[in-house]
């Protein structure tokens, strides 16, 4: 086999994701995890650049590295932990952390082996998702007009997502509801009913 | 698609080759105009705010003080670069890159002009056809510089500064990013270059297709947005000084402080540049265009770019003259207002735009 140029990147992002998860789980201050935890996110974009996945690429950026990220990195600046106080042994988290992995790695292993529609890389070749939509033409005339997608590009997700797996997205889209519903919840907790706009009155 | 006459040709082979000379020159063009922009406006501030204050400004270095930025740029790196001694060293150190950084990659994407006013002839440093999202997504990183920045300060006038920094940061992202939903839905791309050529024409008649005019709230919001954004006053809360000293780089120095300094005017730059390219119809000029010159010449390249850079100009005008006319907002105000008017708004308008098209 070749070594090409993309197996070099996918060498170089990989190796570089690896080394910042790594780094991730063994850094003492909580501080310096969640920074390495953003990194790691960075080169896994570009991996799924080179799988032609632009837009999960950038949603991943978007959404784990500029917002997820961000609020967790909040939440620890505000705690202030000093970096011993989180460091003590604690075998059950290893046993699970180690099986999770385990089980991780069997599961992509055994799909990328047996899997019938396992996981496989868009390439330049995947043929375009061609929909059509209703436009007027020129006469006013309701009329279908095709528009192809590329694979990978936010028309295409946005297809895949629409048609072949609504009732997941609308699982997904409930699920999430429900989070930010019991995150009111859990921020009312302690606030009066009465207290007005612009004044907190805390219980007790 | 119009034809590229000779004298433009190579240009086309300057933005559209993959070779690496041409990637160089075109990375080269690219910082060189940031930095020269990003200096420049260090003047421009300087003299729009003595404008409205009724004073001078800076006059003495060079014709007409033109040359303060570059007075200002030797001192910021001849002097003495401080490490405070309880500080996090590496992150310390890293702060002011990651803060700088961003807005010097989005700008990458921005189409600045094109050769035949066709979207394939776009003159863009690098064509990626989700310039939208990717501008989006870079700009979401360059808070990591100011809540680090902050935190590895080890001061708590700094922690506070990156704390406010971050929860305006993220909030007002949802905004922005709410906001331009309703754009993309009228030109169904998130292609920045096809974004400026669905501006072309206009309404009735007279009235430029210019988003900032079919999508006046999505205009509002987003640009109200984009000042949370850049931290720029009203919107500063991360470095108030009245109540914060300097924020999230008070303890800076030298050129690191520098790279905070340069790494604002830059993330001011580009989102004048993104405001630009998405409302104000990019390179275009509405009834004239395309009547000024031929298209496909160099003529035509060099119009278009300057038409760009006057409306940048205009829009980092109207930046600074809100700045030195605005006061500060409060905290509670600030996130009243991103979280309880700007989103619903921004969702609002989503439903409106998305009912429009459905119906069209």
């Amino acid at each position: 086999m070749d070594f090409t140029t993309q197996d070099f990147f996918f060498l170089l992002f990989a190796a570089i994701a690896f080394g910042c998860s790594l780094l991730c789980v063994t850094r003492r201050n909580p501080v310096y995890s969640a920074a390495f935890l953003v990194m790691a996110f960075i080169p896994i974009a570009a991996i799924y650049v080179m799988l032609q996945a632009a837009f999960v690429a950038l949603m991943q950026v978007m959404v784990y590295a500029g917002a997820i990220m961000v609020l967790f990195i909040f939440v620890i600046m505000m705690l202030n932990l000093k970096p011993l106080e989180l460091f003590y042994n604690k075998p059950p988290a290893y046993i699970i952390g180690s099986l999770l992995l385990i089980g991780m790695i069997g599961l992509v292993t055994v799909s990328y082996l047996f899997g019938g529609n396992g996981i496989k890389p868009l390439t330049e070749k995947t043929p375009t998702i061609a929909d059509a939509i209703q436009t007027r033409d020129e006469n006013g005339e309701i009329a279908l007009k095709e528009v192809k997608h590329e694979p990978g590009s936010p028309g295409a997700v946005g297809l895949s997502l629409f048609q072949k797996y609504p009732l997941q997205f609308e699982l997904a889209s409930v699920l999430i509801l429900v989070a930010i519903v019991g995150a009111v919840v859990l921020a009312k907790k302690g606030i009066s009913d009465s207290g007005e706009e612009g004044e907190l009155r805390v219980k007790n | 698609m119009i034809a590229i006459g000779e004298s433009a040709g190579f240009l086309f082979d300057l933005f559209y080759s993959d070779a690496a000379l041409h990637s160089g020159i075109r990375i080269f063009i690219l910082i060189n105009i940031v930095m020269l922009i990003a200096g420049f406006l260090v003047y421009f501030e300087r003299k729009v705010c003595a404008l409205i204050q009724n004073r001078l400004g800076p006059n003495r270095v060079g014709p007409r003080g033109l040359l303060q930025w570059v007075a200002d740029a030797i001192k910021l790196i001849t002097k003495e670069d401080i490490f405070p001694d309880k500080v996090d060293r590496k992150m310390y150190f890293l702060a002011p890159i990651i803060a700088f950084a961003p807005g010097l990659i989005a700008l990458a994407v921005i189409p600045f002009g094109s050769i035949g006013g066709d979207a394939s002839q776009a003159l863009v440093m690098t064509h990626v056809n989700i310039g939208l999202l990717f501008v989006l997504a870079v700009t979401s990183i360059s808070v990591y510089g100011i809540a680090f920045g902050g935190w590895a300060s080890n001061n708590k006038f700094s922690l506070l500064g990156s704390l406010r920094s971050s929860a305006q940061m993220v909030s007002y992202e949802i905004a922005m990013g709410l906001s331009l939903v309703a754009v993309i839905l009228v030109c169904e791309s998130v292609d920045l270059r096809e974004v400026v050529t669905s501006q072309y024409g206009t309404m009735w008649g007279f009235v430029p297709n210019w988003f900032c005019f079919r999508q006046p709230l999505a205009f509002l919001i987003f640009f109200v947005a984009a000042f949370a954004e850049g931290n720029r006053l009203p919107f500063d809360l991360p470095e108030a000084e009245p109540e914060l000293v300097g924020g999230y780089h008070t303890e800076y120095s030298s050129m690191k402080f520098g790279m905070f300094f340069l790494g604002e005017y830059a993330a001011m730059t580009l989102m004048a540049a993104f405001t630009v390219t998405l409302f104000f119809g990019g390179w275009h000029v509405p009834f004239v265009f395309g009547n000024l010159v031929q298209a496909g010449t160099i003529g035509f390249a060099l119009v278009s770019v300057l038409v760009f850079a006057i409306k940048l100009a205009l829009v980092l005008f109207f930046y600074l003259w809100v700045r030195w006319t605005l006061p500060r907002f409060r905290y509670d105000q600030l996130m009243n207002l991103g979280w309880k008017v700007m989103i619903p708004l921004a969702l609002a308008n989503i439903v409106i735009t998305g009912a429009f098209e459905a119906a069209r």
